[in-house]
């Protein structure tokens, strides 16, 4: 990885959840990690990529740019926000033959992991946390996972065990979230079977908190629950963090920087567990 | 019983040609259905099967798969990708599918409510979505991006679509 | 006299059935020396039974254990150190017990069986062996790439061989294949460059005698002592032949070639193909119509048409059996029109269009019109994993074979289509390559088993399910390849009758052990290798002749052992008190007498496939259903057997007197079919 990442931002935090992308810096911040935050910075286009509007071309010219900017900041890496912009321009840098470098987020902090440790107010010690590793990261790039396996991937798992907590398994752990791009925008239904089956299968190992890493599983697992309960009735109440806002919350960040007031599931429970 | 005519191609030109088709095993499907076992997709759709889409397609009925709604089905979550004992990517291809079906004029219907979301904020904003007051590209970038869409065909693809831009 | 009775667990394929300590208790009351061991094969349990007898000063010793097929020889060589192998049995309580009975049942089952073995020991008398050289000279039967193989590998060895081929010249089918597949790469090589080499080999050896144009007529002798007689038909073109060819120019009879399967035409005086062994000229004495125009041609008078056919005499040590199979006959699939249209080929015969020596000088041309096809559908399992045409194996090549000239015709001829209507594609282990890189090059496999072909304005349809879709299809072509199965040749069935061999399904030859003697059959000193086996690919069968010539020199360059006698009428006799003294009251004992060749292996077979019958069916093995005889018969009867069966085979027969007419049951033992031996043992009872 470069001395210099440029921050690639996620139009699903930006829009839904702005505090969890805001805790990415705060956490490169307090691990010294040099970052450069370009507004000049365009979507991937990824979700809708992947939705179907917008043409290979179209994401093609787009990154293209987008990788230009990068360089013209003199950063030879992009760190993402979010999976579908990890492999979305991972794909396009593999098309354009561009030798820029991609990571997502979790990656960098994955690397720090130790340093992390230093900088600890809080621990997780106590919770139990099941992970939940986005597709686009593990299944697409499936030689670039770098922890554990693809259908097994660990780097949530092992950061979370060295914040103190304990990790447990659940019968859908390799399932997608549910959000299924196209469908989240339209009727949902498939968004709502698959995040159903996710979420009573994590619901059966009853953990504290669902840790991800990706803004699209963020917002599914989070608002989902809801949707479900409002139709279906049924009673999920899982807290859903991303790495970044656990990752702040334990430096000692304040719940509110940290957002907690897009989440739809309520966290003040299980950060005040955190915290005591 | 459907007729197969010699000359009429067998296996799916169109698709192979896409750039994204370059290195993925589609020819060598043997139809195992290990992508068809664990697609989610497939468990919410009775009639969904990345299996039978491959197979229409070595059979050489594009022109069925790319007017049917099979491909919207897909969740692009590509664990078909991830197993397929033959290199093919299924997700890659019902991509490539989509693109091409829209292209041919069919599934509007599939796309044309997320397009006239994403794909003009997009166009105006540089990004897929927004909320009052989040992120956004200033002016000039925006007028970059904007322009590369259009350059890019976008506009176009939108407007063949049925969406306005502002 | 000490006897020690060794019992054993064979790691519960035997204890877990039948109460051995039980059986121990009873037996050491009665004054036996008795050991229960876990493994009584293994290298421990061997030397167990050998530290016993020699400790234990035992004189004679009854192993109670699986088969006597089984281990039978390794517990003979281990007893054999101390004690003449005559004061040695083995009760079968596995096989024909523990496996076929209930525990209930077994264990007194178990009782009789060791009772009849110790009471027979006390009649033992002491035998000698008797020890012959074979004779120093091997026989391969059949000239195709097996039996090439098997004869240059027993020549190479020193062995003088005799290969005897049927047709005029050696190579087989290989040579009309033209172009194989090998495992591991994806390369198509030509046949008859890699076979002419090892054929010229054949020829210049001075060890192979090479008899073309001849077949087995008898044999007499076994063991290492066969004298065969093979019948020689007359080439009526001697050996001083240049082999120049004016004869066949002068020749003016046409006749359709066998090599190009009848898509060329040959002369009358001919030689099958450039590179034949032997480089010699024959006369198809059929097709000659005696003008004598040959006779004028040849300058050196190397055409004799009054030559005769000649009975030949061998002597030989071993026989290697190579000879082949024949391709399955299309025309019985009457549904896939071969024969009614001239474009429904066969695999072989594509095979033939596409070599460079063939019909069309090696151009894809479609022989109605020769006209260059613009879609090929290929129909696998054509006689193969079809009950209907009585064939339910698997040939094993045909999806090599069509994935070979699949891709070779994609690569060549771009420009044509090639659709696999197959049933399942098994290209094991390498081969995988093969069919990946015919997907490559965009050949089309619909799974589904065509079921039938009809022509309709001049284009052949194919019409079958696909199975993956369910949905049914019509597909043009414009010609139509069938791959045929596989049966044994005529010469194979022929051989194995004459032989006495056991076959399969198919009429393939049956090794004595699938796994362990794969190329040994159940006649001591006959080998076999090849097709002749059962469907495979060149490699296999060059691996097989390979062993199969290693087993035939191993076997001659030994000593073969003959036993004397082996059970004299007073241990005959004896076994057959020692099954009565166990007798209960009120039960009815039913003596099978089975011959150790066929009959007993078969009632071994009933266990091994764990089948049941009634406990009261005690097996005796005989050397041969001959040496069983009246007085055998009024023996066990009288002294309380209730019925008797015989394992019939062979060419022995015993008239069994009408007074007990009904108490002996005569039955045609066969070692395939131990399910009827099953039945009659319930039947009976």
């Amino acid at each position: 990885m470069s001395e210099c990442h440029y921050l690639f931002k996620s139009c699903i935090l930006g829009a839904y959840y702005p505090e969890a992308e805001r805790c990415l810096r705060v956490v490169f911040d307090r691990l010294d990690t040099q970052y450069v935050d370009d507004p000049a910075q365009s979507s991937c286009t990824g979700h809708g990529y992947h939705s179907g509007i917008y043409p290979l071309k179209t994401t093609l010219e787009v990154n293209r740019r987008n990788f230009s900017l990068a360089r013209g900041k003199g950063c030879d890496d992009i760190v993402t926000s979010c999976v579908t912009s990890y492999a979305t321009l991972k794909e396009m840098k593999k098309l354009l033959k561009d030798p820029i470098k991609i990571y997502h987020g979790l990656e960098v902090l994955y690397e720090h992991r130790n340093e992390i440790l230093r900088g600890l107010k809080y621990n997780l010690e106590g919770i139990k946390v099941v992970t939940h590793h986005g597709c686009h990261y593990t299944k697409i790039f499936y030689d670039d996972v770098k922890a554990g396996d693809p259908e097994r991937p660990v780097l949530l798992d092992e950061i979370a065990t060295s914040l103190g907590g304990e990790v447990l398994d659940y019968s859908e752990r390799s399932l997608c979230c549910g959000m299924g791009f196209n469908h989240l925008l339209l009727d949902q239904e498939y968004c709502k079977k698959i995040a159903r089956r996710k979420l009573e299968s994590i619901k059966k190992v009853n953990p504290d908190l669902i840790l991800v890493h990706c803004p699209g599983c963020l917002l599914t697992l989070d608002r989902f629950q809801g949707i479900l309960k409002q139709e279906m009735g049924l009673e999920l109440q899982i807290p859903v963090l991303n790495y970044t806002e656990l990752i702040a919350l334990l430096f000692g960040v304040a719940s509110d920087e940290i957002g907690i007031k897009t989440h739809h599931v309520a966290l003040e429970g299980v950060i005040e567990r955190i915290k005591e | 019983m459907r007729r197969l005519a010699i000359g009429k191609k067998i296996s799916s030109r169109e698709v192979l040609e896409d750039l994204r088709a370059e290195d993925i095993g589609l020819l060598r499907c043997m139809q195992c259905g290990r992508c068809t076992g664990g697609c989610p997709a497939a468990g919410v759709f009775e009639d969904f099967s990345p299996r039978l889409v491959m197979h229409e397609l070595i059979e050489g009925e594009t022109e069925n798969v790319l007017k049917g709604d099979m491909i919207w089905k897909c969740g692009q979550c590509y664990t078909c990708h991830l197993r397929c004992p033959r290199g093919n990517s299924p997700a890659t291809v019902i991509l490539i599918l989509r693109e091409l079906s829209l292209k041919r004029g069919y599934s509007k219907d599939k796309v044309k409510e997320i397009a006239a979301k994403c794909g003009v904020l997009m166009w105006k904003k540089g990004v897929n979505f927004y909320e009052e007051g989040s992120r956004e590209l200033p002016d000039e970038a925006a007028y970059e991006v904007e322009d590369i869409l259009r350059r890019s065909g976008y506009e176009a693809f939108l407007k063949a679509l049925g969406v306005d831009l502002p | 006299m000490k006897i020690g009775v060794f019992l054993c667990e064979c790691g519960g394929n035997i204890a877990d059935v039948i109460n051995l300590e039980q059986i121990r208790n009873i037996l050491e009351s009665k004054g036996f020396f008795v050991r229960i061991n876990e493994h009584l094969c293994s290298d421990q349990g061997c030397k167990h039974i050998e530290k016993c007898i020699r400790e234990e000063k035992l004189e004679r010793v009854v192993l109670a254990a699986c088969s006597p097929m089984m281990h039978g020889k390794r517990f003979e060589d281990t007893v054999a150190v101390l004690l003449n192998p005559s004061f040695f049995e083995i009760a079968n309580i596995r096989e024909q017990c523990a496996w076929v009975h209930s525990s209930d049942e077994a264990t007194p089952k178990a009782i009789a069986l060791i009772g009849a073995k110790l009471e027979r020991l006390k009649s033992a008398v002491a035998l000698d062996k008797i020890i012959i050289k074979p004779y120093n000279e091997a026989m391969v039967l059949g000239g195709g790439v097996s039996g090439i193989t098997a004869a240059l590998s027993l020549a190479n060895h020193g062995i003088k061989t005799d290969l005897i081929e049927q047709t005029g010249t050696i190579g087989g089918h290989m040579v009309q294949i033209g172009k194989v597949f090998s495992p591991g790469e994806i390369a198509v090589e030509c046949a008859l460059c890699s076979l002419a080499p090892l054929m010229s080999d054949v020829h210049h050896h001075p060890l192979i005698e090479l008899y073309d144009r001849s077949r087995l007529k008898r044999v007499a002798g076994s063991r290492g002592r066969f004298e065969v007689e093979i019948e020689r038909l007359p080439r009526y073109v001697t050996e001083d032949c240049l082999g120049c060819g004016r004869c066949m120019y002068a020749c003016p009879v046409h006749v359709p070639d066998e090599c190009n399967l009848g898509m060329k035409l040959r002369r009358a005086i001919y030689i099958p193909f450039p590179q034949a062994i032997p480089p010699v000229f024959e006369v198809d004495i059929e097709a000659c119509v005696g003008c004598g125009k040959c006779l004028e041609a040849c300058d050196i008078g190397a055409i004799d048409l009054k030559m005769k056919k000649k009975a030949i005499m061998l002597n030989v040590g071993a026989i290697v059996v190579a000879t082949g199979f024949r391709r399955f006959d299309l025309g019985q699939v009457k549904e896939y029109g071969y024969g009614r249209f001239v474009d429904v080929v066969s695999q072989m015969e594509l095979a033939r269009i596409l070599a460079v020596n063939g019909p069309t000088k090696g151009k894809l041309l479609r022989p109605s019109d020769h006209k260059p096809p613009g879609r090929i559908v290929m129909i696998q399992c054509v006689g193969s994993r079809d009950e209907k045409v009585g064939n339910s194996y698997c040939s094993k090549i045909c999806c090599m074979v069509a994935l070979k000239h699949a891709a070779f015709i994609r690569e060549h001829y771009p420009a044509c289509e090639i659709v696999i209507s197959y049933t399942d594609m098994r290209t094991t282990g390498f081969f995988e390559d093969y069919y990946r890189h015919a997907q490559n090059l965009g050949v089309v496999f619909i799974r589904g088993r065509a079921a039938e072909v009809v022509e309709d304005d001049g284009i052949l349809l194919v019409r079958m399910e696909d199975t993956l879709s369910g949905e049914q299809l019509e597909i043009e072509s414009d010609m139509v390849v069938l791959s045929e199965g596989l049966e044994a040749s005529d010469g194979t069935i022929e051989v194995a009758g004459i032989l006495g061999l056991s076959q399969r399904e198919g009429g393939f030859i049956k090794e004595e052990h699938p796994k362990l003697r794969p190329v040994e059959t159940d006649k001591k000193g006959i080998y076999v290798c090849g097709c002749a086996k059962g469907p495979k690919d060149i490699t296999e069968s060059v691996l097989e002749a390979n062993t199969a010539s290693a087993r035939a020199f191993e076997y001659i360059t030994g000593e073969v052992t003959l036993e004397t006698g082996g059970l004299s009428d007073d241990e005959f006799l004896a076994e057959i008190d020692g099954h009565l003294q166990w007798k209960k009251r009120g039960e009815r004992v039913v003596l099978a007498f089975l011959d150790r060749e066929i009959g007993y292996r078969c009632a071994d077979a009933i266990g091994a496939k764990r089948l049941s019958y009634p406990a009261n069916i005690r097996i005796v093995m005989v050397p041969s259903i001959g040496v069983v005889k009246e007085h055998h018969l009024r023996y066990a009867l009288e002294r309380g057997v209730d019925k008797i069966i015989l394992g019939m085979h062979d060419n022995f027969d015993l008239e069994v007197p009408e007074d007990i007419e009904d108490r002996v049951l005569k039955y045609r033992v066969y070692t395939p079919y131990f399910r009827g031996l099953c039945e009659v043992f319930e039947r009976v009872v």
